[in-house]
């Protein structure tokens, strides 16, 4: 006997053993199917008793095993249900001759036998035969299950005759010797008539008799039995026999304790029905004695006693198996044993004692042992040590097991089942084939022994004829062991992956293997190391922004509350792991990897992807090469919120793009720059074309534009557009376009650059509030020679070009991005270098001759390099040479700034005073300019532009420009009398002299005394005011005004008489105590009156001269 | 004295294993891998009975053909095997359990290293010294 059976059990002890076979020629799969059915009838209950028979079914025994039958009867084949085809009547003979050899092989032991004859058409000439069954077809077996019964209680009848002969036979008779096959030669020629042969013989019969009252179903018989044979056997030092019967006592104790049996799933008893209610039966003691068969006499003593206790079946077991370990030809007995006491142990969870019995059956020898066999072996170890929890050792044996199956003296190489069964170790070696399962932390595990068990993966896939497996497993190796490699390790894998690569690449797919495992995709998240992964955001003109306006919408549901510190803390974690970035539908986007090679050769990526879970997603890959250790942390999981898509925009100008940066602001943030050169003043215009480059509607644009902060001022708007025209197109539709005018101008102020004043200074043009009463337009001095090139140098100071930029927005949306709440900008930066027109390097004032006009004396300097004219309202255009500067002088009405419109009130409370002065500055600069219209042309260049003095107004010029609040009007004879009119009048007529006071500031003015002296004036500097005789005040000489309330005039008449004809002048002078010494001088300037009287008649020619 | 000295996580897989025929590294890593299985079976048997002060030396693992494998839990579910070679038949229990008592200070002292990660790999120099110390010593 070299061939164990592994599945063996306990509970095996006490069935009956039946072969079923075919004979002559049976289609496989129509025999199991048939053996199958015969299968199923595994317990027989036996009618008029109340037992139970059980039958284990082989198709194939070795008649060799069949020789231990009477060692332990349940080995013994006693049934044998032979399956054949009979075509046709005449074949009959042959297959019965065939049915009879078959039974010869077991004729030593078999109780009875059946042939069921499959397929024969015609009749049998022979007579009916009890044990053949004739079925016409394969299909036709229905009443199979019934005919095996039959045969079961066939088999039950010669069994309990057998038990009944043998257990009564203790007669004096002498008891023939039970023995072993390989015993047979040691008792020849041995003392029959011994008493210890004698007792042998007892003993070995009891034990027998146990054996079958066990088959029959007497439990308590065969426990009383097997406690006897024990006796009798251990008193003659039988030790073979010694552990059958402890065996027996063990086998039988256990079918008692666990009627649901100890072999799991992996034995052939199925769980029935009839199990609760039989095990019931078992225990009642009448039942074995009702039936009438009567027992030993020792039945009646102590049943439950006679029984084993949990305990004593794992010591009696030990026992049993260190009486067979004595025997080297009982090897497989032993082990079997083993097996069994196992299968016991791990019902009782006791998994240490079950590991020793393993351990020991793992030593026995059983001689020279096949492959197959060993295969067989460390599987069942395997299986075992999984039963009673010994995951590691499970594991263990089944590599083994696996390793057996191409070992080297196999001609055939098993390197299918080898990979089935590596597959198989892997939970025991607590390795999960997933790469995500290694993705947190350092790897933790049994990294020696996982890697070596990937190696054999590897290889045996390999072996297999399936290097895409081999592929994968080898990068599964190298991504989660790479920490565990040692260089020479990462060279050898990385090259055996190159070469298995070459034959078949790697990829993203998952392995199915066919058995349902699945491999999922191995990223080398750890070749190269990434170092820092950056998401390039969108350029800034894709970006997308939130309308601020939905602050509803961003408002947390969640809390009742506006403000929760608890809630807010929360959140702050949860946005740890969200990055700041939005990522737009449909819009390409990149990512920065900085990657580091940390193999010990160049590395080539050539499929570097992302992981993205979530959302549909294409990724792009790229390639690289690396060279050796350059250039890792795992991407985990950092959530990217993706954004409807938006349309996009793409705009032109007619003016070139250059490459300037805007300073305060990243070029990145600008999509493009447009720069022009523009002379101060000029106004030019761009065309913008905005072209719908998305695949969505743009449906609302707007326009902003915000001029990048300078240290220099700027006066009026930079850049201006009429967006309505464009408007009227949308929505825009993709592919569209639109086109936009903007208007650039540029007024800056150059003439703050003080080395440049200082160089003019020189010319010594000094300009004070001289009272020239003429129109002055004095030509500058004709500089010296050298005074060009020191110009020339000094121009590079002064001369040089001032920047202006400005950045115009475009805030455009639609389509579902637009639903959500988001627009998209695009900017464009514009730069503009000023390079300076005419500027003014000095303003000042004489007063004209009118109280209500002024001169106002420019000094225009040209520091272009261009003949320049500069033309002003109602005034001759002055032509200017390069870096020439000249005067001019414009005769300008006064302004009445107090009649320009004030900030409101509203405004005004938020803004400082500065800010408000500066306003009011800027607004009466902007009359001025307008009213003085100065305008500047470059022949040369056919460019015009505007030349603003709102720079350099200061305080007193402005004060000199403007239009007193005290509007004082002299009227002779009710003519308004001003400077330049001279107003005549008749010798001897009374002159109404009429002084008017018009108070248009803020308070009440007065009372005022004037005082009118009348003068001569020779033109030679003299000034005649002796003339009492020739002129003659009607009333008094001086004119008392009252007190004179805001908004209100008040009138004095006075009258003269002029004696002598003359020029005469008027000077009104107000008396010294009266004037409001705390206004302004300025308010109280009065026309000087000029009067010439005539006679009354030379009046005309006087008039005409 | 011992062939191989393992110090196993709480989670089971290894801080610290080293062997004397280094040559044969794999074959220890096995040894000691599948004792795990009878160490988490001693110790699951003897969390049954609660209250229980438990003894942190665990006996004879079990023995193989050349080795004897003996094994030790500290309270914090920290094991220690030590793998004995079976011929080496003159080494009592008593001495097997002051090797663990030493390995136990040896590691507890690793412990208190404020700059030991818990979890990660030994490598202290003074550990593997105690280790060496206990390891058989190969001409």
């Amino acid at each position: 006997m070299s061939v164990p059976d592994y599945m063996q059990c306990a509970e095996d002890h006490q069935t009956v053993l039946v072969v079923v076979q075919p004979v002559g020629i049976v289609p496989e799969d129509q025999f199991f199917k048939i053996y199958k059915q015969i299968a199923s009838v595994s317990q027989v209950s036996i009618r008029d008793s109340q037992r139970l028979l059980y039958i284990r079914y082989r198709h194939h025994y070795l008649p060799e095993n069949n020789e231990w039958g009477d060692f332990q009867t349940h080995r013994k084949v006693v049934g044998l249900i032979a399956i054949t085809t009979c075509e046709s009547a005449k074949d009959w003979p042959q297959t019965a001759e065939r049915f009879h050899g078959q039974k010869e092989l077991f004729s030593s032991t078999l109780y009875d036998s059946r042939l069921l004859v499959f397929g024969l058409q015609g009749e049998i000439a022979e007579q009916q035969r009890t044990d053949v069954a004739f079925y016409p077809s394969f299909e036709a077996h229905s009443d199979v299950e019934k005919r095996v019964e039959d045969f079961v209680e066939s088999i039950f009848i010669v069994l309990e005759s057998k038990r009944l002969d043998r257990a009564t036979d203790k007669s004096g008779d002498k008891i023939p010797l039970l023995c072993v096959p390989f015993e047979k030669k040691d008792f020849v020629g041995l003392d029959t008539d011994s008493r210890h042969y004698k007792k042998r013989c007892q003993g070995r019969m009891r034990k027998h008799v146990g054996d079958l009252c066990l088959q029959a179903g007497m439990l308590q018989d065969s426990l009383v039995h097997y406690h006897m044979a024990v006796e009798l056997l251990r008193g003659v030092n039988d030790f073979l026999w010694l552990g059958a019967a402890l065996e027996g006592l063990c086998s039988a104790s256990v079918i008692f304790h666990y009627p649901g049996g100890t072999a799991g799933k992996t034995g052939g008893r199925k769980p029935s029905i009839s199990q609760p209610a039989d095990a019931g039966k078992r225990h009642r003691p009448g039942a074995l004695t009702a039936n009438g068969i009567s027992a030993d006499t020792s039945t009646e003593i102590g049943r439950a006693k006679n029984c084993l206790s949990p305990e004593d079946i794992i010591e009696k077991y030990k026992e049993a198996i260190s009486y067979y370990g004595k025997y080297k030809n009982a090897g497989v007995i032993e082990l079997e044993a083993c097996v069994k006491a196992v299968r016991v142990l791990a019902i009782q969870k006791r998994a240490r004692e079950a590991s020793e019995f393993l351990q020991n059956a793992v030593y026995i020898n059983l001689g020279q042992l096949s492959e197959e066999e060993k295969i067989q072996r460390y599987s069942i170890l395997s299986e075992l040590y999984e039963l009673i929890g010994f995951h590691r050792k499970s594991a263990f044996f089944k590599r083994v097991a696996a390793m057996q199956c191409v070992a080297p003296t196999i001609p055939d190489p098993g390197w299918r089942a080898c990979y089935k069964l590596l597959l198989e170790t892997l939970p025991g070696y607590s390795l999960s084939l997933d790469p995500k399962d290694f993705i947190k932390g350092t790897h933790r595990g049994w990294a020696a022994v996982q890697m070596r068990l990937l190696h054999e993966l590897v290889y045996a896939s390999r072996r297999m004829g399936n290097p895409g497996l081999s592929v994968r497993h080898l990068s599964f190796l190298l991504q989660t062991m790479l920490d565990f490699l040692s260089d020479q390790e990462k060279k050898e894998v990385t090259q055996s992956l190159e070469n298995y690569t070459a034959k078949c690449p790697g990829g993203m797919e998952v392995v199915t293997l066919p058995d349902g495992l699945k491999l999922p995709p191995v990223p080398f998240t750890k070749l190269p190391i990434v170092r820092s992964m950056k998401l390039l955001n969108l350029p800034v003109s894709l970006r997308p922004h939130k309308v601020k306006g939905l602050l509803g919408q961003n408002v947390s549901s969640a809390s009742p509350f506006i403000y929760s510190p608890i809630i807010m803390h929360n959140r702050g974690e949860e946005h740890c792991k969200k990055i700041d970035f939005q990522w737009v539908q449909g819009d390409v986007c990149e990512v920065q990897f900085m990657v580091y090679n940390p193999m010990p050769y160049e590395l080539r990526v050539e499929n570097m992807g992302l992981l993205t879970s979530g959302v549909e997603f294409e990724s792009l890959p790229v390639a690289l090469s690396l060279p050796a250790e350059s250039g890792l942390y795992p991407t985990s999981g950092c959530l990217v919120e993706v954004i409807p898509a938006l349309p996009r925009l793409q705009f032109s100008t007619s003016l070139p793009r250059s490459a300037h940066t805007l300073q305060p602001i990243s070029k990145e943030e600008l999509s493009s720059t447009v720069s022009v050169q523009l002379f101060n003043g000029e106004t030019q215009q761009v065309t913008i074309t905005l072209e719908n480059i998305g695949s969505e509607d743009i449906e609302t644009l707007e326009l902003t534009s915000k001029t990048v902060s300078t240290k220099d001022k700027v006066f009026g708007e930079f850049l201006s557009w009429e967006l309505e025209d464009a408007l009227s197109h949308l929505p825009l539709k993709p592919g569209q376009s639109v086109t936009l005018a903007v208007n650039i101008k540029v007024k800056l102020d150059f003439s703050g650059q003080e080395n440049l004043l200082q160089d003019l200074n020189d010319d010594g043009i000094s300009v004070t509030g001289l009272p020239i009463s003429s129109p002055l337009r004095q030509v500058l001095k004709p500089r010296p020679e050298t005074k060009p090139v020191s110009s020339e140098s000094g121009k590079a100071e002064y001369s040089h070009i001032k920047a202006l930029e400005a950045v115009l927005s475009f805030r455009y949306s639609g389509g579902v991005g637009k639903v959500e709440g988001y627009y998209r900008e695009l900017s464009l930066g514009v730069h503009v270098d000023v390079e300076p027109s005419v500027f003014f390097t000095r303003v000042s004032t004489l007063p004209a001759t009118s109280t209500r006009q002024c001169h106002l004396l420019l000094d225009i300097f040209n520091p272009t390099e261009h003949e320049l004219t500069v033309s002003a309202n109602n005034n001759q255009d002055l032509v200017l040479h390069a870096s020439e500067c000249q005067r001019m002088a414009i005769q300008v009405d006064k302004f009445d700034f107090e009649s320009l419109p004030l900030p409101d009130q509203e405004s005004a409370r938020f803004t400082n005073p500065k800010q408000l002065e500066e306003e009011r500055q800027h607004a009466q600069g902007c009359q001025i300019n307008s009213k003085l219209g100065i305008c500047w042309s470059i022949i040369s260049f056919q460019r015009r532009g505007e030349a603003s003095v709102e720079g350099v107004l200061n305080l007193l010029v402005l004060e000199h420009l403007q239009l007193a609040p005290l509007q004082w009007d002299v009227l002779v004879n009710g003519k308004p009398c001003d400077c330049d009119v001279i107003a005549d009048c008749k010798v001897g007529d009374a002159v109404t002299l009429e002084v008017k006071l018009t108070n248009r500031s803020k308070n009440s003015v007065g009372p005022l005394a004037l005082t009118v002296v009348p003068y001569q004036d020779y033109q030679n500097g003299v000034q005649n005011y002796d003339l009492e005789d020739t002129v003659t005040f009607i009333g008094s000489n001086t004119f008392y005004i009252d007190t004179v309330k805001p908004k209100e005039s008040s009138i004095c008449v006075g009258a003269l008489l002029f004696l002598c004809t003359g020029d005469f002048y008027l000077n009104i002078k107000f008396q010294d105590d009266s004037a409001g010494r705390e206004l302004p001088l300025a308010w109280f300037t009065l026309p000087s009156v000029h009067i010439r009287a005539l006679d009354a008649l030379l009046q005309v020619g006087a008039t005409e001269s | 004295m011992a062939v191989c000295i393992a110090v196993i996580a709480k989670q089971n897989y290894p801080l610290y294993i080293r062997s004397v025929p280094t040559q044969n590294e794999l074959k220890f890593h096995y040894t000691v891998h599948t004792s795990l299985d009878v160490v988490e079976e001693k110790i699951s048997a003897v969390g049954k009975s609660l209250g229980d002060q438990r003894e942190l030396y665990l006996g004879l693992l079990y023995p193989t053909e050349d080795y004897k494998v003996y094994g030790y839990v500290t309270n914090s579910k920290v094991k220690f095997v030590i793998v004995v070679d079976s011929s080496n038949t003159s080494l009592r229990d008593n001495e097997i359990r002051s090797m663990f008592r030493k390995l136990h200070n040896s590691f507890t002292d690793v412990m208190c290293n404020p700059f030991h990660n818990p979890g990660d790999p030994i490598q202290s120099k003074t550990f593997d010294g105690i280790v060496s110390g206990m390891m058989v010593q190969t001409g």
